[in-house]
Parts: structure tokens; sequence; C-alpha cells
């Protein structure tokens, strides 16, 4: 390799960039330049866009401008980090040009649910990362027996954080539970009540120990999932006033993990971060098994257990297990996993095709959706492709003859007349997000 | 032995009375109870062994002399609450529990699989349709503790008899199976349906039945267009519903396991691809059947016939394979007794 991997990572929502985050800092081999489009979008975190910043370059551009860029095709590989429809519609973009970068895309962290549809959406792309063995088996299971059997794929590992050069030894680390909280895990108003409450009574039974709730996301801050209740808001509304040793803490995560002994969670993916930083993890499974908690996919870890049946946190401290080896690895924590692996890969797979295979009979979720015709028309406006776009306005007019954006839409892009065209687009533009 | 199966739906019902016929002709007693249903059937109808609703059960003589019992209703919610109440009386009485079995019936995939599964921790043995499925919930539990309590897991294929298929219908007949609350969103059903009157009047030599895959009142369950009566677009007969797709041209589905009888009489299937592939449709199950279509892709019904079957080794991997279901089942609970009868 004489010149460097140039890499443009496309994210918008807070995980998603936590995973690009996580590719940028990756330890490798290789020389790599990267390049980040945050996709606009209210309520960003402003401390990731601030690390993002520090990582490599940083473009601010929307969809419809990125996929319009001509510097697009400058890049080696594009990484996308998007929800279903968008990842198609990059891809589907892209296949439209007669030379294009190599395309792959990931998932942000452990997947808990929905893994068939995220991999209907994934299919078709270059390469797929997935974190380990667990997730490539489910997807060779899915895929046996179809003309997608050929997927490519490349385990990148849970293991986000490299080696951590300087960690500070437990015993001299301040007695600190760090709680991993999520917003939709669990999801109700009376479990996360329930989780509270427990959380409050251990910090009770530890008065020479801080449990410190570090909320996924800051108040006003937005994610994937809608928020109803901040966990600020849930430790009042349970405990009035919460014991003075159970606090909300608002720093990154890697810090609060970097100086503490223990963290707790549901089923967060900082669970993995936890062990990058020497402190050790705890699955809560005071809530039960639940397909919506995923806690399902942590009860193999070796160390899920009750935290209301524990005695107090130094009692936790003295007898709390090693995670599972063997469930570690499947899940994809260890340093055989790696971003070098994702590298590799890039570079040796063949030169993209400039159009997308289909299949009779397995359409996958390409297409599927009405919002996705129409922003996948957008996507063919873009490059001038104006019969693509009418096709699949007019399909998707079919799908909802009473839209009246739609129609309007597809009677401008239909337009033979060059003058008459721009107009109408114009006239009938809406911004899709 | 006695085996008592409750059940609350109509494709419960039908697939207990099946458990019940195999397992009578090889000597064991049955009982299949459960609740009327009311509406119109698509399936013949053969009302339950004793009419019980499944939350009079318990106050009930029904699981007294049971020496294994079925739970096969719709919530399983309900599974969770007989289940407990069950073990409770009889370890208040002082007598063993009988082993409890229950399954969705149905193949699932994906989330809906596993929501099944944690929904039936409770049961000694719970069904599953195929070795797919069998195979995702033993990768998924693979690490569990030894003392958390699971039930065995056992893959016995569909829920209904798969005979020999027979020729199809001389003339074209296309069967579209309509599902209650699916495609989901307001409006979608009724545009399928349209689309599909259009196509019909396109080709009149096709025969298109409308055929609802689950109780229906009698009055039209589709809407009616303005325009004039179709004669070759009707509405399913009452208890029907088996032999249309077993004699049909093409089967049209978003996703009704019942499309699953088509299949496997091998005719032509044509799974509605529009919706995506989502939960919230059921479509998960069927990512990878090889017959999943777009209807702007189609286009008529004049291109039916020349669409591909299903994807063999997907309908075998989900089930298609195993012939004899209720025979394992009964192996299974005879191994099963006196593991986890002790109260």
């Amino acid at each position: 390799m004489t010149r460097p991997l140039k890499l443009l990572l496309i994210a918008d929502s807070d995980s998603q960039l936590l995973a690009c985050e996580a590719l940028c800092r990756c330890q490798t081999a290789w020389s790599v330049e990267f390049t980040i489009n945050v996709i606009p979008r209210e309520g960003t975190p402003q401390q990731i866009l601030q690390r993002i910043a520090n990582l490599g370059t940083l473009w601010r551009q929307n969809l419809r401008r990125l996929l319009n860029n001509p510097k697009l095709l400058r890049f080696d590989a594009v990484g996308v980090f998007l929800t279903g429809s968008k990842l198609n519609d990059i891809r589907i973009a892209l296949e439209r040009r007669q030379q294009r970068p190599k395309l792959f895309c990931g998932f942000n962290g452990v997947v808990l649910e929905h893994f068939i549809e995220g991999i209907s959406w994934r299919l078709g792309y270059d390469l797929i990362c997935l974190s380990g063995p667990r997730d490539r088996d489910a997807l060779n299971q899915l895929v046996a027996n179809t003309p997608f059997a050929s997927q490519q794929t490349v385990l990148t590992g849970l293991q986000r954080n490299g080696t951590i050069e300087t960690l500070i030894p437990p015993a001299q680390r301040p007695k600190r539970l760090v709680f991993a909280e999520q917003v939709v895990m669990p999801c109700s108003a009376r479990d996360r009540a329930e989780m509270v409450q427990i959380l409050a009574g251990l910090a009770t039974r530890s008065p020479n120990w801080e449990v410190l709730i570090k909320p996924r996301i800051a108040p006003g801050d937005a994610t994937f999932h809608d928020v109803e209740t901040h966990i600020s808001s849930t430790l009042l509304q349970t405990l009035g006033v919460p014991p003075a040793n159970l606090k909300l803490d608002y720093r990154p995560l890697t810090d609060l993990l970097r100086k503490a002994p223990l963290m707790a969670t549901i089923s967060s993916t900082a669970f993995f971060d936890a062990l990058d930083f020497g402190c050790r993890p705890v699955a809560m499974n005071d809530l039960g098994l639940h397909a919506s908690h995923g806690s399902h996919v942590f009860a193999g870890s070796g160390v899920w257990r009750s935290l209301r049946d524990v005695h107090d946190l130094d009692a936790l401290e003295q007898e709390l297990q090693e995670p599972n080896p063997q469930w570690l690895d499947w899940m994809g924590y260890h340093k055989r996993y790696c971003a070098d692996d994702l590298f590799d890969a890039l570079e040796n797979i063949e030169p993209p095709v400039a159009t997308g295979i289909t299949h009779c009979g397995y359409p996958t979720n390409t297409q599927s959706s009405f919002n996705q015709l129409r922003v996948s028309a957008e996507a063919a406006i873009c490059t001038a492709d104006w019969r693509g776009a009418a096709d699949l306005l007019s399909q998707a007019a079919q799908m909802r003859p009473q839209h009246r954006g739609v129609a309007r839409r597809h009677a401008a892009a239909s337009c033979r007349n060059p003058f008459l065209r721009s107009v109408g687009l114009i006239l009938s533009y809406r911004d899709l997000g | 032995m006695s085996i008592v199966l409750v059940c609350d739906g109509a494709l419960e019902q039908y697939s207990c009375h099946r458990f019940a016929d195999a397992w009578r002709q090889t000597g064991r007693r049955c009982l299949v109870v459960g609740a009327p249903i009311a509406g119109e059937l698509p399936l013949p109808n053969r009302p339950c062994d004793l009419t019980l609703h499944p939350k009079e059960l318990l106050g009930s003589t029904v699981f007294d002399h049971a020496n294994a019992i079925g739970l096969f209703l719709r919530n399983p919610a309900d599974i969770e609450t007989i289940t407990t109440g069950y073990r409770a009386l009889r370890q208040s009485r002082g007598l063993l529990a009988a082993p409890i079995f229950s399954g969705p019936l149905i193949p699932l995939a994906g989330d809906d699989l596993i929501d099944a599964f944690l929904r039936r921790l409770s049961c000694d043995l719970m069904i599953v349709s195929g070795d797919d499925q069998l195979k995702q919930l033993k990768a998924m539990t693979s690490f569990w503790p030894a003392e958390l309590s699971k039930p065995q897991i056992l893959a016995t294929g569909f829920w209904f008899p798969t005979p020999p298929p027979t020729p199809p219908s001389p003339k074209p007949l296309l069967v579209a199976l309509l599902q209650r609350e699916i495609p989901t969103r307001i409006g979608d059903k009724e545009q399928l349906i349209r689309l599909i009157k259009r196509w019909a009047r396109g080709q009149s030599e096709w025969t298109v039945v409308l055929q609802p895959d689950h109780p229906w009142k009698l009055t039209p369950t589709v809407p009616t267009d303005n325009t004039s009566q179709q004669t070759n677009v009707v509405e399913a007969a009452p208890e029907q519903m088996l032999g249309l797709l077993r004699q049909c041209t093409a089967c049209l589905t978003v996703s009704s396991p019942w499309s699953l009888v088509a299949m496997m009489g091998g005719r032509i299937p044509v799974v509605v691809g529009d919706y995506g592939i989502q939960s919230e449709q059921h479509t998960t199950t069927f990512f990878g059947c090889g017959a999943m279509h777009r209807l702007r892709d189609l286009g008529g019904l004049h291109k039916l016939q020349k669409l591909p079957l299903v994807n063999q080794g997907w309908l075998e991997a989900i089930g298609g394979s195993i012939k004899d279901g209720p025979a394992r089942v009964l192996v299974a609970l005879d191994t099963l007794r006196p593991a986890t009868t002790a109260p």
C-alpha cells in the first residue's frame, strides 16, 4: 500500500456516530484518511460532533447534496452507518454511476433486535461489517439457499477502544458503579421506575460507593429512538429525592469507565467498552427475560445477575466473576476481530459492479416502502436520472393515489421540457429529511 | 395417558384436532378444549370436544387427570397465567403437575420467534416448526446459565397435513389470502384488493377468490367497488380454504401462514413484497422464500404462471421436511414426564 486508504463514513444519529468514532480510533497497521459526513439533524449531541471533528475531515451535508457531490468518487470506500431506507438510497444512488467507491456498512454495536430487517436493508453492499460469530451465523442461516448466500461480510468485533495503554489499577479507582442507561431498554415507565428503584436501593446499601447513572443522551438531545421521559425525570418521579450517592453524570462514558471499578447495564454495548477500560461489567437481570429489553442476549454473559439481591457493592466487587470468555468471543469481543480485517477486505474485494443485482422472488427491503420510493426518486433526480425518478414516483403514486405531493413530483419529473421540469421540480420540492 | 389440548383460535383449534386425531390412533386419550369461535370460518367447522373458555380452566376439573397439557393460545400471557395457576393449584393439593407444552404453531423468525420463546419459558416443551427455528433458539440460549429454566425445544413441522399434490385447477385460479390486520397501514388492504380486482378485469379467463384466512362476519369483509359486478372475482364460501389452496394455480398473500398449504402443494406462491420485510407485517418469516414479489413488477395475472415456485430449501428448513410432528411430540412428552412433574 503506497497511499493512504481514503474512507468516507456517513452517519446521522448519535449511535451511528459512536460506531464511526470507534472505527476512526481503531489501532491499525493501515494508513487511513477518514472523512466523516454527519447528516445535519436536530439534536445531534455537540459533544460527539466535537470529538468526531478531531478524527478526520468533517462534512455536514444532507443526503441530497452529498449524493450529488463529485468528490464522492475520490474515496476508495464509503462506509454507511445509517438507518434502513437511507442505507438503500446511498447504495442505489452510487450504483447508478459507472464507477463508484466500494461500499460497506455495519451495525451500531450489539444487535439486540430487528436483525432480519437490518440485514435485508444491507444486502447488496460490497461488504457488511458484523460484530462476531453470533451475527455471522445468524446471517448465514438467513441467506442459506438464497441468491444472497455469497454476501461478503467481515467481523470487526466489539473491542471498540483498542488496547488502552494506561489503565488505572482497580484498587486505585474511586468506589463507583457506572450504570449505562439505554433510552428504550426497558421502555415502559413501570420498568424504568423499577430499574431506578433497584439502583437507589443498591446505592443506599452501599454508602461508601457512588452509583453514577450515565444517561444515554442529555435532555433535549436526539437519538435514533424517541425518548418520552428522560432518565432525569424518571429519577425524580420514582424517588423524589434520590440517595446522595446516586447521581446522574453526563461526562463521556469512556471517562467514567476509565475511573470506575464496576459498571452495570441492562443490555448496552457499553458492557464491552467497560472491558476495554478495565472496568468489570455486570448485566442486570432484575427485570427478567424480555425480547424488547435485549436481556436474552446478555443472559449468557456469565455476569447476568440480580442487583436487587446484591448485599452491597463491596460484596459485588468481591464476588463478581469475569464474563464467560466463550460468550465474549461469540459476541465478537476478542482482539482477533478488528478493523484491520475490514481494511484488508476492502483492499481485496473485487471492484464493484456498476448496477446492483436483483433476484426474482427476493426483493429484500429494497425500494419497498412508500417513503423509500420517494427518497430514492430524489436520489435519481440528483443524478438527472429523470426516467428512473419518474418510475419510482409512479410506483409511489400507485401505492398512495391520493397523495398530492407525490403526484406533483411525478408530474414534474416526467416532464420532457427541461425548463418546465426544472420549474416543476422547484415547486414540488419537499425536504424528506 | 390423557392429553388435554387447549385452544382459542381457528388455526389453533384446527391444529389441536389434528394432534388429537393422530394421538388417538396410537391409543392415547385426548381432549380438545376451547371457546366457540364466532363468525364464518375459513376451515371446516369442528367444535372442540369441550366448550370452555380458557380463563375458566383453572376453576374446572379438566386438568385433574391430565398427563400432559398443550396450551395453544393466541395471547402468550394467557399461557403464563394458566401454567403458573395450574402448578400452584397442584402443589397446594400435594399433586404432581403434568408437563405443559406449547408453541406458536406457525413458523416464526427473528424477533417474533425470540418473543414467542421467551413468553413460553414456563413451559416444559416448546414446539417450533422447523430446523431453522430450532437452530436459532438453540444458538440464542447456548450460553445461558444452567439454572435458568427453559423449555425443551422440538421441531414438529407444519400444523396441517400435507397430502400428495394434486393437479391444479384446469382453468387458472388465484386465491388471495386476506389477513385481518395485515397490511397494517390504514387503506393498504383495500388498495390491495382493488388492485387484484383490476388485474382480474384484464384477465377474464382467471378466477379470483378472495379468501379471508380468519373468521369473518356474514357481512362482506372486502370493500365493494363502484364498478359493475365482476363475475370472475368472488368472496370465498365458508370452510373451503384448504380445498381452494390445494387446487389453485397461484396463491397471493402478504404474510398469511396458510399460504404454506399452497406452497407445500406445489402451487405458485406470490408473497407481496410491497410492504417490506418487517416484523410488524409478519414478513420476516418469508425472507428467503423466493416468492416475494412487488405487485408493480408483476403487472397482472397473466404473469403469475411464469413465476418461480417456492424456494424448496427454505420451505424444508422451516418445517416442510418434517412429516411426523405429532409422533415427535408424543416421544418428547413421554421423556419429559418423569423429569418435570415433581411439584
